[in-house]
């Protein structure tokens, strides 16, 4: 899948330090190594956030309780595990917790005006998309796979949004998430299935 | 696999859901097949465009300076357990149900509730004791009830127990009770006098300690209650009124208050008190053996005339009575010195008749006065006619006549029938010398009737005996054929006897009594009346008849109880001599229950008056019942024969004491013999009337005064011998049936009760104003009590303690149970205190004590029976008391023996020199005996030779 290309790997493919290494040097004192992990991290942590929570301005909030999360519970760390996952199930609970919030405030859109025009929103990382009628259908179709999504079980929607866009593999999702491999992948079926429901007949 | 399988699979297959072999199959064929690749293209082009967005700038900076910020290390989940505040808002939740659950179990079974029962004990705020000579101890007795606190529906089955705190003797077991069907326990029990003696005194006050326990709860509290010891002096005088410088002659005997047995050697004084309460004379004396005492106070000379009191107190119990001092032949009575008598020629007038009275005046000492006299008629106040005026001749005789209108003011009986008063005023020498009046009888109709239910009121819905008499307007009785008609359904018919007496049963409805009443006497005159007699509100529903009104001491006791058909049984609460001395539930059926009971402690030697009072449990109270009386007298009274012997200054009596107790022995007379004038009237039970009022008092306070003490039947029960007026055997036949006494009277006997105990509580209170018993209420305890709620507060904190020490331990540890756990306990910590702490305390016992205080006026020793009205005493109010009939009915004083023994047979003679040998002589005797105290007052004709009366027992005499 073209999307799964972009996502950072579990353990770096180039000559740089796996994120494993990163953090025990962090741990070890290395405030640099900490730097480095973030920055890698910036990009997918911070997408993920914001399409759990929808918001901008919520995800910068979450972001930073993760690193600071992060920076805390490094002592705790696990050197025989993988970071990756471990973040990500920080950023899970983060956004859990931020979510029982966001439940409250449901009336608030999951993507304001105000978020369309920031730099980066979804649609101008398209290059192929040329014309103005099609941006105008791809722009609508967003919108209704955001709602579909949106419209899932948090547990479906943490399942999908991780595999789908984060590029987590099932295994990975499953510690994040803190279910197990079976409950994830059921999870993910039914997933599946409201979204096929209310998709299909825009494919 | 066709194209459609795959494009089914499309999406397990792009999100790798497929199993391996599966999945193997679809990519074969999407290798093969353009469309369905297409297909899968334009899925992945669908859910695409929700893609990575970048940070905003600096993100990762920021984050990382507000990380650097705090680095204390915290506890960190490495991965929270799904939903963590979810399982602990389910355990709080349910820790929470939990203990609600389990605590209202543990009440359950341990049978328990908030407020769960109520208990309430009507019960006197003091008991009168019995005296050492008393045959038994005092009987008393208290109704028990004890209710569900929620719902007020009566608690069967409830135990419990009664103490008497003595704070000098210790505690006294006085009973236990098991409360019955309706949720009441009667409780009798005796009250020896022997609880008095190490009280040093002649009150104690105790606390009645009650225990009550059911399956809803515990009641356990104290009223307050005085054991007394109160004595009633019996006094009597030799005269009326005296002049100054005579001997004032008093004798009594000191019953004790409850058994009305004497009161021996105890020490009493004798004091003579002007009209203030200022002791002018006082003598000490000491009552005999026998319970008999005597003084002689001798009047001043000079003792300035007017109304004075004579006080005999004896251990703190006072009893007194007036008497008059008027100086020789210059009485200071109101109207002047002279006495006038006016005598109507016939006892009733019809309008337009001319009523015809005769005069008579004559001074203080007998001698006929002449002068000039103005009669003046009234009907209720109104004037009949102009004043009319005559003379009185040398022997102070004269005539009136006065025609009567034919028209009556329209005064009680709309003009039918009225009373006329006539008042005459005699002038001697210009100056007002003498006043009297008269009442004649004025009817248009020759018949009256009077109509009165057995029991003084309606009973709704049982079979009430209806007396109905006939008499002329006089009184006199009329033999006549009586027929009541009540809604077309009853029609009865009945003659009168001798008296003018019927009895007609009949069951009134819920309105009461509706219909006719036709009266046919002997002539043919026939009237017919309409019949309305309404219910009191509130209505009783009860009826008790008693089998009889006179019952000997040991004879059981018999009464039927009448009731609402639906009611299964009613309370019956007996008084004796005022106390309560036994409550009972008499079962009905068919609205029918029969009573009998004896009063076996007290066997053949009691005297008294029993009230009966009956209820329906759930009434609303004393309100509705109806209180019956009946008399108790020894089984074997004693009779007194009087024989006058001898002529002139040998004329002697001999009074015989027969009947009785077999084995009494001798016993104590005290006689006092006193000459009546010639034309003295009435018969025993006049001067029965005038023994006990200590004064001369008009017909109908002495009506009112049978009426009201029930005399009347045991007055023809003891046949009270030859010479009662004709009108007086009336006047006690009809008041006899239908006497219904005050319900004030016996206020210690009153406390019916119902379930719903504050209603009641108030309602009796409400009832008897500062008369009633001590009511009291409580509210059950909680048990387990605060101790254990403590106990389990303390394990639920300590739980919580211990979890925040582990959670402290375990800080920088990712322990995912601490805080739940915490909760969970401080949550059950907080619920089961709460349960079993707060609500508790919240919901402690309390004790309400209505202890309502008696009246100042019970704590005089009228206790048993009160005085007369005092109205009639001073001569106020509505009553009018005639001027003193000097020279008309004082007697002279023949013989006073204050205590005189009679030898083995009974037999004592007295010498009476000078005794007249026309007219009467007034006997008056009290006997005692080794097992009574009786006596009697009656007439002797003084030309007869013997004569045998029945003597009254003293429950009767006072």
């Amino acid at each position: 899948m073209a999307d799964r290309r972009n996502r950072p790997g579990a353990r770096s493919t180039g000559g740089g330090p796996t994120d494993e290494e990163l953090l025990v040097r962090f741990v070890e004192g290395d405030r640099e190594a900490l730097a480095e992990l973030v920055r890698r991290y910036e990009r997918p942590l911070f997408s993920y956030l914001v399409r759990m929570l929808g918001q901008s301005a919520a995800a910068e909030d979450a972001f930073q309780e993760v690193c600071l999360r992060l920076v805390r519970g490094a002592d705790t760390y696990d050197a025989s595990r993988l970071v990756r996952p471990w973040l990500y199930a920080i950023a899970t609970n983060v956004c859990r917790r931020q979510g029982a919030r966001r439940k409250r405030q449901r009336a608030i859109p999951l993507d304001s005006p105000a978020d369309e025009e920031e730099p980066g929103s979804a649609l101008e990382l398209r290059a192929d998309i040329v014309s103005p009628v099609e941006v105008a259908e791809r722009r609508e179709l967003a919108q209704l796979v955001r709602e579909a999504v949106e419209a899932l079980t948090e547990h479906q929607q943490e399942v999908f949004v991780l595999y789908q866009y984060q590029g987590l593999k099932y295994v990975e999702i499953a510690r994040a998430v803190g279910r197990p491999l079976g409950t994830v992948k059921s999870d993910m079926f039914y997933a599946l299935r409201t979204l096929r429901r209310r998709l299909e007949r825009y494919r | 696999m066709t194209c459609e399988q795959i494009q089914d699979r499309l999406w397990e297959y792009c999100f790798e859901l497929l199993e391996p072999g599966e999945s193997q199959r679809v990519a074969e064929h999407l290798r093969r097949c353009p469309g369905c690749t297409r297909q899968l293209a334009r899925l992945r082009e669908l859910l695409a465009p929700w893609q990575e967005v970048s940070a905003p700038t600096g993100l990762a900076e920021r984050a990382l300076e507000a990380a650097e910020e705090s680095r204390e290390p915290v506890v960190v989940a490495e991965v929270e357990p799904v939903g963590w505040h979810v399982v602990t808002r389910w355990l709080v939740a349910a820790g929470v149900v939990a203990a609600v659950v389990l605590s209202g179990v543990y009440v359950h079974l341990a049978g328990l509730r908030p407020d769960a029962q109520d208990t309430m004990v009507i019960a006197p705020h003091r008991f009168a004791l019995s005296g050492p000579l008393a045959p038994a101890p005092a009987q008393g007795a208290v109704r028990i009830l004890v209710t569900d606190g929620k719902t007020g529906a009566p608690v069967a089955r409830a135990h419990g127990k009664m103490d008497l705190l003595d704070p000098t003797s210790g505690p006294y077991h006085l009973g236990s009770f098991e409360t019955e069907r309706s949720g009441t326990a009667p409780l009798g029990f005796l009250l020896p006098g022997l609880l008095l003696e190490e009280a040093d005194g002649r009150t104690d006050h105790c606390e009645l300690a009650v225990l009550a326990v059911s399956e809803l709860g515990e009641d356990r509290f104290s009223l307050p209650v005085a054991l007394e010891r109160a004595y009633r002096p019996l006094l009597e005088t030799d005269q009326d009124f005296y002049r100054p410088g005579e001997t004032v002659r008093v004798r009594g005997v000191l019953l004790d208050e409850i058994m009305l047995r004497p009161q021996p050697d105890l020490r009493a004084t004798v004091a003579l008190l002007d009209r203030d309460g200022g002791p002018l004379l006082s003598q000490e004396t000491t009552a005999s053996h026998w319970g008999l005492f005597a003084a002689e106070l001798p009047l001043p000379a000079d003792l300035a005339p007017g109304e004075y009191r004579l006080a005999v107190s004896a251990a703190e119990s006072v009893s007194e009575r007036p008497f008059q001092v008027m100086a020789g032949r210059e009485p200071s009575s109101p109207g002047g010195d002279v006495l006038l008598r006016l005598q109507a020629r016939r006892r009733w007038y019809r309008p337009g008749e001319v009523v015809q009275v005769n005069l008579r005046a004559r001074d203080a000492w007998g001698e006929p006065v002449a002068g000039e006299i103005e009669l003046r008629a009234t009907i209720a106040c109104q004037p009949v006619g102009p004043t009319v005026t005559a003379e009185t001749d040398a022997r102070g005789r004269g005539t009136v006549s006065l025609a009567l209108p034919e028209v009556l003011p329209p005064a009680d009986e709309g003009g039918e029938a009225a009373v006329l008063r006539l008042e005459a005023r005699l002038r001697k020498d210009g100056k007002a010398a003498g006043v009297a009046e008269t009442f004649v009888a004025v009817s248009r109709e020759p018949v009256r009737v009077a109509v009165r239910p057995e029991a003084g009121v309606l009973v709704p819905g049982v079979e009430n005996l209806l007396y109905v008499l006939v008499t002329r307007p006089d009184g006199a009785p009329v033999s006549a054929e009586v027929t009541v008609d009540v809604e077309e359904s009853t029609h009865l018919v009945s003659r009168t006897d001798e008296v003018g007496l019927v009895a007609l049963a009949v069951t009134p409805s819920d309105e009461g009594l509706q219909g006719t009443l036709t009266v046919r006497d002997d002539t043919g005159y026939q009237r017919r009346l309409a019949l309305d007699l309404p219910l009191p509100s509130p209505a009783p529903r009860v009826l008790v008849r008693p089998e009889r009104w006179y019952v000997p001491g040991d004879e059981p006791i018999r009464a039927t109880v009448l009731g609402p058909k639906d009611a299964r049984e009613v309370f019956l609460d007996v008084a004796f001599n005022g106390q309560l001395a036994l409550t009972r539930t008499v079962p009905l059926t068919e609205g029918v229950g029969h009573l009998k009971f004896s009063l076996s402690d007290y066997r053949a030697e009691v005297v008294g008056v029993l009230e009966l009072r009956a209820y329906v449990p759930g009434d609303t109270g004393p309100a509705g019942s109806v209180a019956r009386q009946m008399c108790v007298g020894p089984s074997r009274p004693v009779a007194l024969r009087a024989e006058l012997r001898g002529q002139g200054e040998e004329r002697r009596l001999t009074l015989s004491v027969a009947g009785g107790e077999e084995d009494r022995g001798p016993a104590l007379l005290s006689v006092a013999v006193s000459a009546l004038p010639p034309g003295a009237e009435g018969g025993p039970a006049r001067w029965m009337s005038r023994y006990l009022l200590g004064d001369h008092a008009p017909d109908d306070a002495v009506r009112a005064w049978l009426e009201k003490y029930a005399l009347a039947d045991l007055l023809s029960q003891t046949g009270a011998g030859p010479g009662t007026a004709q009108s007086d055997r009336l006047a006690l036949a009809f008041l006899g049936a239908g006497r219904q006494l005050l319900p004030e009277q016996f206020l210690t006997a009153a406390g019916p009760v119902g379930p719903q105990v504050a209603a009641q509580a108030l309602q009796v209170k409400r009832t008897y104003p500062g008369k009633v018993a001590s009511v009291a209420r409580t509210q059950a305890r909680w048990i387990p009590p605060v101790g254990v709620g403590l106990w389990v507060l303390a394990c639920g904190l300590g739980l919580a303690g211990l979890t925040a020490v582990v959670q402290g331990v375990w800080r920088m540890g990712s322990s995912p149970l601490a805080g739940p756990l915490a909760q969970t306990a401080i949550a059950w910590a907080t619920t089961v205190a709460l349960v079993f702490v707060v609500l508790p305390l919240a919901d402690s016992p309390q004790t309400y004590l209505l202890s309502a205080r008696q009246a100042e006026e019970d704590a005089s020793p009228e206790v048993l029976l009160p005085a007369p009205p005092p109205a009639l005493l001073a001569g106020e109010g509505p009553i009018h008391l005639p001027p003193v009939r000097l020279a008309g009915q004082r007697p002279r004083t023949l013989a006073w023996e204050p205590g005189v023994q009679t030898d083995q047979r009974g037999v004592v003679e007295l010498a009476l020199p000078g005794a007249p040998t026309e007219g009467r002589l007034r006997v008056s005797v009290l006997v005692v005996t080794g097992s009574s105290v009786s006596g009697t007052t009656f007439a002797l004709r003084a030309d007869t030779s013997s004569q045998t009366v029945a003597l009254l027992t003293h429950a009767a005499l006072n």
